[in-house]
């Protein structure tokens, strides 16, 4: 029950980033981004799980499935849409303001898993969770400055 | 964490070490772009498959030691699984591997992976729960060809775009 529950979120979220027609991210971009946002998501959910034992993944099909979907799909698409929405935003304060509403929509998401028993907070504070999903934010930012740099500069920088 | 640097430990050390030194040598067949892209790629689709195989859902098999996510995992990660890709992948395109030849080319790098698991089983880097080594048969060949997709892509989509190649 709980794996189709986050099967239709995991959906209606990658929908909602492939049915933007004139997305702010080129194709090249998207693969990179989703790639590094998977890395840093994988890295924090197998030290929580596997290392501080600060959570939990309940050994059991149904969100055991669930989490390798939100960490391969939920969590990169969000960020994805973090990244186009940002692009979309002319003004620093707006661009700010874009920042701490997706770590805050991120942070809800892991904690609606966590109430749903998929990726259970043990002793992880809330806290801690949206303190990683400002610095994921920030970083994709700063990584996608960097390679927009590089792609449109002729690789001098 | 319980980390303990013993005989796995140097066997990923040593072979990234062997491998990372190939890299500086071919590295200029490929755009800077490409490489960083790849290897980027590599990482996440590596550290997918070992998290869901050896951790969730599956539980197969442990890396390292113990069945905590100890850092020469990530190490290993970046600095053995992704050269090897990038050898794939500047031999599939020196030799220009394409039709027959490259059935040939994946059963070649298949019986080598197999090879590498091997001995990666012998000095403890994997330990099996569940896994034979039987089962890696026809995941090497899947991953091979996923990422000569991936490398496609890559080529395709940064051929547009000015940066210097051999930089």
């Amino acid at each position: 029950m709980v794996f189709i529950f986050f099967l239709l979120v995991n959906a209606g979220f990658a929908f909602a980033f492939f049915s933007i027609r004139k997305k702010r991210l080129l194709p090249i971009e998207i693969f990179l981004y989703w790639c590094l946002s998977a890395i840093f998501v994988q890295n924090y959910s197998a030290i929580q799980t596997m290392n501080f034992k600060s959570s939990i993944n309940p050994n059991e099909p149904g969100p055991e499935f669930a989490h390798l979907l939100n960490r391969t799909v939920l969590y990169p698409v969000l960020g994805m849409l973090f990244l186009n929405s940002y692009c979309a935003l002319k003004s620093g304060r707006m661009k700010l303001v874009c920042i701490l509403s997706f770590a805050a929509l991120t942070t809800g998401i892991e904690w609606l898993s966590s109430v749903l028993g998929v990726f259970v907070h043990v002793w992880l504070k809330l806290w801690w969770s949206a303190a990683f999903w400002l610095i994921h934010n920030l970083l994709l930012v700063g990584i996608m400055k960097m390679f927009r740099r590089k792609l449109y500069a002729g690789g001098t920088n | 964490m319980n980390f303990i640097f013993d005989k796995n430990e140097w066997f990923v050390v040593v072979a990234s070490i062997v491998l990372m030194s190939y890299i500086v040598m071919i590295r200029k067949h490929f755009r800077p772009a490409t490489l960083i892209i790849l290897w980027v790629y590599n990482i996440a689709f590596i550290a997918t498959i070992d998290y869901a195989i050896a951790a969730t859902p599956f539980h197969v098999y442990d890396c390292l030691d113990n069945e905590t996510y100890e850092p020469m995992a990530a190490y290993a990660h970046a600095f053995v699984y992704t050269p090897y890709s990038i050898i794939f992948l500047y031999y599939y395109d020196k030799w220009g591997i394409r039709g027959k030849k490259l059935i040939w080319y994946l059963a070649a790098w298949t019986c080598y992976a197999l090879c590498f698991e091997w001995i990666s089983l012998k000095f403890g880097f994997l330990t099996y729960r569940t896994w034979r080594l039987y089962y890696s048969i026809p995941t090497y060949p899947i991953a091979a060809l996923i990422l000569i997709c991936a490398y496609r892509f890559i080529e395709k989509s940064l051929a547009g775009h000015p940066f210097r190649s051999g930089e």
